[in-house]
């Protein structure tokens, strides 16, 4: 199917908002993610269920300042079987309107379950006007806000939230289990998560949390290199000379944001910033700020984590960098002057084999195994 | 109105001196004017630099029929719940007043359980770096050859031995005419400790307000002089300027470089040139807890205070 570069304006009057919400900016299509329905597809899921819960984590993960990151409510643990029913939702398109968009189609796994285009495409062709951030180790930002604009307060409010957006998968909430119910798998499936066959959203809501909180990556080069130091600021004996130097760089200029707490784990932010992408407060995207209205949150934006960013390209959250380098070289220049900008934000200058030694090792945080792991792969055939 | 992107907090803030007296040192002032240090952050919690005109007027940019009010079908989808929490003529819409209303009603930060915000600042503003720690600091991250590191390491402690004494003798200088003889001794002393961590003092304001103070031991002796109010501003003042000297410049970035021609080669040079001119940044890790030290470059700095577990607002 050929897809529209304009984006397609619904006419009905309930969704006329959604003029607000396409650009004019270009759109890239390298690599659209299209699906056939799943309903056109057969649901194949292994005989053993996969392992989900009680992960084998590497020790800097068990440490208690990295372990006090966790999200994870005690009402909502991640269970093997939660989290396969999870993985279904996630790739099941008839959680769009019109069966053809699931959760899967814009957080493509091999890309760190970002979308690799600029913008998302909805479920009547219409384009967002940000990008679709990474889900890596989402169980890992403490403050458990999600969206660029931190307006989902939890995972499992956030999942749902795109289901009925009128421009992503502009589903009728109250609908959805009954839709769903019409796939005699899922009453299986429910059961084995929650006790009995009744769907219901706030099922559905838990569920998908517990997949999105089941997909952990600690399997980079970096945990390798850290499991065989005493500290992330040991040379690492399976980095390359540059890659260390890379990562001595980031520990000493970047670490602060993005390695914060005292740990050496979670590549996250604690905090949205603003980062000095925009000087303009009219016209440029509010962020946070947006959402909340108060002043010093304007032109705030989540981070997501810097796990297997290599992968997941563009970046920012319009997808303004297409690569690592660009992000860089925007913290290289120190920004735009946004009455908001962040302490943080200063001119780095970095130099040219510097920029190159960041970049080599924010690729030593890719975890090849965990862009192809099965058990977050999408289970229709 | 807006402030510069790079301006920080400088405040005076009535605080009470917590520091122990030593005996047969003159007696400390019950109350005294202390300088705020300039820790700041666009981080949720801690003060604004977009005002409430620039919410309203960027939530008006979305009036695309110019009627002055914001209807649902204007704004984002994403945007839409702020109709119903600030429509307050419930005619359906939100018009800049009610836009403004919201922008201005007290909102408390969000903080993750055993997480505190903001606290950011520069380190050597902070205590926790010096001139002579960053330069090292950049010397190890050239990932040089054992014996180059270790000449490029005697360069530079020559280098910063210069540096200080010249920037020691200056001040010494400066405070002949401001301290008498005793407190110049004193004084001297507290020059030549080599630990040079600052210490904490949080004081509680009207309103519940909560500063956070930082003070160093050549400000401490000055604190504990007792000096006319003229006397300890010059004192400060040039307390101030030895630790402006003590930063480098352009100049002694040159400086320093210049005999390490024949040593690094011109991309290590370069290399060194451009983190040496990067100012450390650092979380205070003590705002609202109790701790022994604060985060620098994901190490535990210790001898940090903290007078009590309170968050600390820092106000421009």
């Amino acid at each position: 199917m050929k897809v529209p570069l304009l984006a397609w304006l619904p006419s009905v009057a309930s969704v006329l908002a959604l003029a607000s919400l396409t650009t004019d900016w270009p759109i890239d299509v390298r690599a659209q993610t299209d699906v056939l329905p799943s309903t056109a597809r057969t649901l194949r899921l292994p005989e053993v269920t996969y392992h989900y819960a009680d992960l084998e984590l590497p020790a800097h993960f068990k440490r208690d300042a990295a372990q006090r990151f966790d999200n994870t409510p005690r009402d909502n643990p991640v269970t093997d079987q939660g989290a396969t029913l999870g993985r279904v939702l996630f790739y099941d398109t008839r959680l769009s309107a019109n069966n053809t968009i699931a959760c899967g189609s814009c957080h493509v796994q091999k890309h760190a379950f970002a979308d690799p285009n600029r913008f998302s495409r909805g479920f009547t062709g219409g384009h967002t006007d940000r990008h679709a951030m990474n889900l890596v180790n989402v169980r890992y930002h403490p403050r458990a806000r999600f969206f660029w604009d931190e307006r989902g307060h939890n995972l499992e409010q956030m999942v749902l939230l795109p289901v009925e957006n009128h421009l992503e998968m502009g589903t009728d909430l109250p609908q959805l289990p009954v839709v769903l119910a019409r796939e005699p798998r899922y009453a299986e499936l429910f059961r084995q998560a929650f006790g009995d066959a009744e769907i219901t959203n706030d099922r559905i809501a838990r569920s998908l949390a517990q997949f999105l909180r089941s997909m952990v990556s600690y399997r980079s080069k970096y945990d390798q290199g850290l499991a065989g130091a005493r500290a992330a600021s040991d040379e690492f004996s399976n980095f390359t000379p540059q890659e260390n130097r890379g990562k001595a760089l980031f520990l000493r200029n970047c670490s602060l944001c993005h390695l914060p707490e005292q740990q050496e784990a979670h590549f996250i932010m604690i905090e949205p910033v603003n980062t000095g992408l925009d000087d303009d407060t009219e016209h440029a995207d509010g962020g946070v700020g947006d959402i909340t209205l108060v002043p010093r949150d304007m032109g705030h934006f989540k981070s997501p984590s810097l796990r297997n960013v290599e992968v997941a390209s563009p970046y920012m959250h319009d997808g303004r960098f297409a690569t690592l380098e660009a992000v860089i070289d925007h913290y290289s220049s120190g920004g735009k002057n946004h009455p908001n900008k962040d302490v943080r934000i200063q001119p780095l200058h970095f130099t040219d084999s510097e920029k190159a030694a960041l970049v080599a090792f924010l690729k030593t945080l890719t975890d090849p195994t965990f862009l192809a792991d099965p058990k977050f792969s999408d289970p229709f055939e | 109105m807006r402030h510069s992107p790079v301006a920080l907090i400088m405040l005076l803030a009535s605080a009470a001196v917590v520091a122990a007296q030593s005996p047969g040192q003159n007696r400390i002032a019950p109350a005294i004017q202390l300088q705020a240090f300039a820790f700041d952050s666009g981080s949720p919690g801690l003060a604004s630099r977009a005002t409430a005109d620039d919410v309203v007027t960027r939530l008006m940019s979305f009036d695309r029929d110019q009627d002055g009010k914001l209807s649902p079908s204007e704004l984002p989808e994403r945007m839409q719940p702020l109709i119903a929490r600030g429509d307050a003529d419930f005619d359906g819409a939100l018009d800049a007043k009610e836009v403004r209303t919201i922008a201005l009603a007290p909102t408390a930060p969000v903080t993750a359980r055993g997480f505190h915000s903001g606290g950011y600042g520069f380190a050597d503003e902070a205590g926790f770096s010096s001139s002579r720690s960053h330069i090292e600091g950049a010397l190890d991250d050239l990932g040089l050859a054992q014996e180059t590191r270790q000449e490029a390491g005697a360069i530079a402690g020559a280098f910063m031995d210069a540096l200080e004494a010249d920037a020691s003798a200056n001040l010494m200088k400066d405070l002949e005419s401001v301290l008498n003889a005793a407190q110049l001794v004193e004084l001297r002393n507290a020059l030549d400790q080599p630990d040079q961590i600052r210490r904490f003092f949080i004081t509680r304001q009207e309103n519940l307000a909560t500063r956070m103070v930082l003070r160093g031991p050549l400000e401490m002796k000055i604190e504990q002089f007792v000096l006319k109010n003229e006397e300890k501003k010059e004192a400060l003042a040039a307390i101030d300027r030895y630790k402006a000297r003590l930063r480098l410049a352009d100049a002694d970035r040159a400086a320093l470089l210049e005999p390490m021609k024949t040593l690094l080669t011109g991309e290590q040079r370069e290399n060194l040139q451009a983190a040496l001119a990067r100012r450390p940044l650092v979380k205070n890790g003590a705002i609202g807890r109790v701790v022994g030290g604060a985060v620098f470059m994901g190490k535990v700095v210790p001898g940090m205070e903290t007078a009590q577990p309170v968050p600390a607002i820092l106000v421009r």
